[in-house]
């Protein structure tokens, strides 16, 4: 029995060693996984960030497949909006043939699919290597590829962070060429381009950080100075030769983000037991909650129990991880909170989810898992009388899978399914649109003004859905404009101008677009051409360097790596040191070149207020009323404006003056309170400047223009006074001390901004003729 | 047996997994391209298309009312308020009617196009600026 045990197993083995072999298992247990979204091929999500991720695909698909272009500008979102500028778009990734190829609809489940496959196929490599039994990292290996995240992000349309799934190949590929391997290299920079191409926000500075955790493993691990100089070598020649594989889409999105910056404020936090129940409770089969949204099947926790009492000093780095993912995971809810601390570094002030740590906690858990199966095999491989214990943890794996697949199959559940959209053939115009139903206006061949990105999207708000024709003269006396090719990244317009005219197009402008006649330019944000008196034709072409010099530097970058590989292959060494590091670096000066010679106009940030006022003033208006209150960060209440009453809808819209000198913590926040004759209180609290900037972000000594209204709730006839102060909404809660222009202290540190009143008979006088 | 004998046999085991594995791909990708999900049978007709529009045009500025109450100042808020209002009342007019949620849109968007739109209505949306906060 012992023997045929012994036999079984070393077959077990070494079928788990053969590629094909894994890649059929892993196949299968995708496929089980995906049954229900693969049912559910080419039905509409009808959740409204479904609407907007899958209308990029769509919108590059039809790019593609209509009009034979690349997918640079997607004119049907938000009014026109460069498509790898995009953060969140799919269509910089090779997943688009599969989109071109059977529809993008169709096409979501088998990318799902595949992300599975390739998922577990990376835990293995990545967990073989790491706990050293092939059988242990093939167990655990499903353990993590089927995280139930992913199942949850596919029912609500981020089929994006699938992208998560492709972190052990990151980890993978950090150690082996740390270990001076070219093909660690290169997965290191192919797993980034593909995640920022995937749209991946999360994954990718994740995944980064992570990167950073296994080279620190991977270099303390290396014995002797000398070769952990060259790995760090080799480690720096990578960081380069991806940095140059990912320019396709990173510079794009570094311009993109620069003229569009996000502000994510907030303290979100998740307590201990909220944790527990994410990560352990089995999800529902249908609404939605965060019981089981990173489901990591209990019975697999046994094993990771192996591992932390046997594994010993090999089971010291998952699990620290696993518990430093748990402590960020918890956000502003652990004190200290790791996640505070996190965000307080570029692109990473941007996270506002912070369960999502939880994903690696499983990446990690898993390979405590694989650990603890591998210690088990190997044990009952010198004691033949524990092969029980081996057999049982064996067992265990395979009823986590079970476990698993129920989670993932139960979230998959989900998904809001409608019939797709019914197409229309029909010229293409800017509409209204929807955000929450955008899908449908893609059918239509319509653009969608209506815009619900998850950052301030460069628009125009001269962007119409009504007009007769899209491409127009500004001054309609001066001559006509017709409409003669129109495609996605070209459009063509016959103008017979009597005088010199600006060719207006209905769609946002980007520094990208250049035309064959006059002079693009932005006009209150959209596309705009002057053009001379005369008949031309204008063909506008959407050229953006970003686009271009990125793609040249990644192609270099993948080139210079080929032939590395190759020049191996033919027995030359393999370049090491500074030198390796000067080469892999070549591309990225090429791009530095490109940017220096071609001029393009730069899309300068535009600071508005919600109301669409400018958040900058140049000066005090002349009916802004002097404050002068000083407070005891540098922030000073420069003056206030106050209506003298609300509008006719019971609306007081306020503005308020600030000035900051200093630094100020990011916990500071505007208070504001509006008091009602009878002594009840409205408030206006914010704690973001105009919806923009927290005051320590914003520019030191500029005049801040904070405009907000107020809803009134009751017309109340008398008085109504304006108090305004600072706090630390982040903190303690505790108001900051407010001076007058004299230095003295403001009782309460409520400082009066002025008032306004309420006529007797409603929100206005309506006796008096004045409007 | 021979350890050529082996050999031979892990070489048909892994050809057999290389063989699976593409059948287990042929299998995800018939599935995704044979689904069907059942669209609804009726069109909306001409003059159906006309009276929707319509009656979406008259009932946007009691909509747009609610909007500047519910976001005070905030036009983006306002218009995204508008569009789960008018999201709501497309879908009910799609379910009661049994035709496709798109030809009510379509209803919409051609109504908007057939003139200009003055206020209270709006033919434009505020340019996109997301809410610092979600927690």
């Amino acid at each position: 029995m012992t023997a045929l045990a012994s036999r079984l197993l070393r077959a077990a083995h070494h079928a788990a060693s053969l590629t094909s072999v894994r890649l059929a298992l892993f196949g299968l247990v995708a496929l089980v996984a995906c049954w229900r979204p693969l049912e559910q091929a080419g039905g509409m999500n009808d959740f409204r960030d479904a609407h907007l991720l899958h209308s990029y695909e769509d919108a590059g698909t039809r790019t593609v497949t209509r009009y034979g272009q690349l997918p640079l500008w997607n004119p049907w979102s938000c009014g026109g909006q460069y498509a790898l500028g995009s953060p969140q778009t799919r269509v910089s990734a090779p997943t688009l043939a599969l989109s071109a190829l059977v529809g993008a609809r169709r096409a979501e489940p088998l990318v799902l699919w595949a992300f599975l496959v390739l998922g577990m196929e990376g835990f293995f490599r990545y967990a073989r290597r790491r706990v050293g039994s092939t059988l242990g990292a093939l167990l655990a290996a499903p353990l993590f590829g089927l995280t139930s995240f992913t199942a949850l992000a596919w029912s609500i349309g981020w089929l994006n962070f699938a992208g998560f799934l492709l972190m052990p190949w990151l980890l993978w590929g950090a150690r082996r060429a740390a270990e001076g391997a070219v093909s660690g290299v290169a997965v290191v920079a192919a797993v980034f381009a593909l995640l920022l191409g995937f749209g991946g926000t999360y994954p990718v500075p994740m995944g980064a950080l992570f990167v950073a955790l296994e080279t620190g493993r991977t270099l303390y691990g290396l014995r002797g100075a000398k070769r952990r100089v060259e790995a760090l070598w080799a480690l720096a020649a990578t960081a380069l030769v991806t940095l140059g594989a990912c320019a396709y889409r990173l510079w794009p999105l570094v311009e993109t983000m620069r003229s569009s910056p996000r502000v994510m404020a907030g303290t979100p936090g998740n307590s201990f037991p909220a944790l527990m129940e994410m990560l352990l409770q089995l999800p529902a089969r249908s609404g939605f909650s965060d019981r089981g949204n990173f489901f990591f099947a209990p019975v697999a926790l046994a094993l990771v129990l192996v591992a932390l009492a046997l594994g010993r000093r090999r089971a010291l780095f998952p699990a620290i991880v696993a518990g430093l993912c748990v402590w960020m995971a918890a956000g502003y809810d652990a004190s200290p909170s790791l996640f505070e601390g996190l965000r307080a570094l570029p692109i990473f002030e941007t996270f506002r989810y912070p369960e999502r740590f939880l994903v690696p906690a499983g990446l990690f858990l898993s390979e405590l898992a694989a650990l603890g199966l591998a210690v088990l095999l190997a044990r009952s491989g010198r004691k033949p009388r524990e092969a029980w214990a081996a057999a049982l943890a064996c067992g265990l794996a395979l009823a986590g899978w079970g476990v698993e697949w129920r989670a993932f199959d139960h979230l998959t559940r989900w998904t809001q399914l409608v019939p797709a959209p019914t197409e229309h053939e029909q010229p293409f115009a800017q509409a209204r649109g929807n955000r929450w139903e955008q899908g449908h206006f893609l059918a239509l061949n319509r653009g969608s003004i209506a815009c619900g990105e998850a950052w301030p999207v460069p628009m125009s708000d001269k962007l119409r859905g009504d007009l007769p024709q899209e491409e127009y003269l500004e001054d309609p006396t001066a001559g006509t404009a017709r409409r003669v090719e129109w495609t996605p990244n070209r459009v063509t317009v016959d103008v017979d101008a009597t005088r010199p005219a600006t060719l207006l197009v209905n769609q946002n402008w980007h520094p990208g677009w250049k035309t064959s006649v006059g002079d693009v330019h932005s006009k209150d944000g959209l596309l705009a051409v002057r053009v001379p008196e005369g008949r031309h034709q204008v063909v506008l072409r959407f050229v953006p360097r970003s686009g271009a010099g990125g793609a040249l530097v990644s192609a270099l970058s993948w080139a210079g790596l080929a032939i590395v590989a190759w020049r191996m292959k033919r027995g030359a060494r393999l370049l090491t040191g500074p030198r390796a590091t000067g080469i892999a670096a070549l591309p990225l000066v090429a791009g530095v070149l490109v940017a220096q010679a071609w001029h393009e106009p730069v899309a300068t940030p535009r600071f508005d207020n919600p109301d669409g006022s400018p958040l900058l003033a140049p000066e005090l208006p002349p009916n802004a009323v002097p404050v002068g209150a000083r407070f005891d960060v540098p922030v000073e209440l420069v003056a206030a404006q106050l209506p003298p009453g609300p509008d006719a809808e019971g609306l007081a819209h306020l503005v308020l003056y600030w000035r900051v000198t200093g630094p100020v913590p990011r916990s500071v926040g505007i208070f504001v309170h509006v008091m009602a004759p009878d002594g009840g209180r409205v408030s206006a609290d914010h704690s973001v400047v105009g919806g923009t900037w927290f005051l320590g972000d914003a520019p030191r000594g500029a005049l801040l223009r904070d405009a907000f209204s107020v809803a009134l709730p009751r017309p109340i006839h008398g008085e109504w006074k304006v108090l305004v102060g600072l706090w630390h909404e982040g903190g303690d809660q505790s108001r900051v001390t407010a001076r007058g222009a004299n230095g003295e202290e403001i009782p309460d540190s409520r400082v009066p901004a002025g008032s306004f009143s309420i006529p007797p008979r409603g929100w206005v006088d309506e006796s008096s003729g004045q409007p | 047996m021979t350890m050529t004998t082996t050999r031979a046999r892990w070489r048909r085991v892994a050809l057999a997994g290389w063989l699976v594995f593409a059948g287990l791909g042929a299998v995800a990708l018939a599935r995704a391209t044979t689904a069907h999900v059942p669209q609804p049978s009726r069109r909306l007709s001409d003059a159906e298309r006309v009276e929707l529009g319509q009656v979406a045009a008259r009932a946007e500025p009691a909509w747009r009312e609610r909007n500047r109450r519910a976001f005070p100042g905030d036009h983006w808020s306002q218009d995204d308020d508008f569009g789960a209002y008018e999201r709501q009342w497309v879908l009910g007019e799609a379910a009661r009617r049994g035709v496709p949620v798109t030809d009510v849109f379509g209803a919409i968007d051609a109504e908007l196009h057939s003139a200009p739109v003055s206020p209270p209505r709006k033919a434009t949306a505020s340019p996109c600026k997301p809410r610092p906060f979600y927690d």
